[in-house]
């Protein structure tokens, strides 16, 4: 069995769980005063949150990083069309 | 695991196909979800309050637990350890397991409270998107279970077929990442 503490799976696995805590408080109401309001900085914070998320997972689990340059610019198109397409609708609603 | 490693997809490259539609198609909902919550930010926001924070984080924690299982279990098959393989294999589903266990709890809390996927637009989204989501998860699990079968059978490694399954798995993980942001935490 691979040492965990010499593999950068456990290190990028630590920083998705620190990243959804830090989101989670930062979208509650421990964080940030009432969570039943609408906060633009909230929602930009937690969708930067997942974008940064994502990309690790496909990174490094999907291990996309050591892929063709076709497969790394479809994953990053979907990321940012998908997550931008997300802030663009909840801004124009406002 | 160094950058100057060649070239290399991870598994069979018609999953990556798959993967890729998958995606895009789940695009699409997360698009009609963003915009119908633009149209109707109040509604959306007071029926989020009603959901059970503490599940969705318990299932982000135990799913990219299981991803990581899961590309560790890839890591021993690439070094011949196919003993270990299987049993890290067998933990990452058993994690999938219990993400399935802590959905269908809070599903029955919101359905014994009244919470119907008619209640209005928000949760028909919630209950359309998880539960799209938890098919995807049952097809992961029996990929899992049919790898796993498979290595215990053979003891022969399988590299391939583990890391296209692998790649499916993490597709399901980071969907939920997306899911889990769209529907606890957007305010």
């Amino acid at each position: 069995m691979p040492s965990l503490l010499r593999n950068t799976l456990t290190y990028v696995w630590l920083a998705l769980v620190a990243a959804t805590l830090l989101s989670w408080w930062a979208a509650t109401s421990n964080g940030t005063g009432s969570a039943s309001h609408i906060s633009v900085s909230v929602t930009a914070g937690v969708l930067v949150m997942s974008f940064i998320k994502v990309r690790l997972v496909i990174m490094h689990f999907m291990e996309v990083r050591f892929a063709p340059l076709w497969l790394r610019l479809n994953c990053d198109a979907w990321l940012i069309v998908v997550l931008g397409m997300v802030f663009g609708f909840y801004w124009t609603g406002l | 695991m160094t950058s100057s490693r060649k070239e290399h997809v991870s598994g069979e490259r018609a999953m990556w196909l798959f993967v890729i539609g998958e995606l895009w198609i789940f695009a699409c909902y997360f698009a009609c979800y963003a915009y119908d919550r633009g149209q109707e930010h109040a509604l959306f926001l007071s029926s989020q309050q009603q959901l059970s924070q503490g599940f969705g984080v318990t299932n982000t924690i135990v799913l990219l637990t299981s991803s990581l299982l899961v590309a560790l279990s890839v890591q021993a098959m690439r070094e011949g350890n196919v003993a270990a393989a299987s049993k890290l294999l067998a933990l990452g589903g058993a994690c999938g397991v219990g993400f399935i266990a802590v959905k269908s709890v809070e599903w029955y809390l919101k359905l014994k409270a009244g919470v119907t996927i008619s209640a209005n637009g928000f949760f028909m989204y919630y209950y359309m998107l998880t539960g799209l989501h938890v098919l995807h998860v049952l097809l992961g699990l029996g990929i899992i279970v049919y790898l796993w079968r498979t290595l215990q059978r053979s003891e022969q490694p399988q590299t391939v077929s583990l890391e296209t399954g692998a790649t499916y798995w993490h597709m399901v993980d980071l969907l939920w990442i997306v899911i889990f942001a769209l529907l606890y935490l957007v305010r």
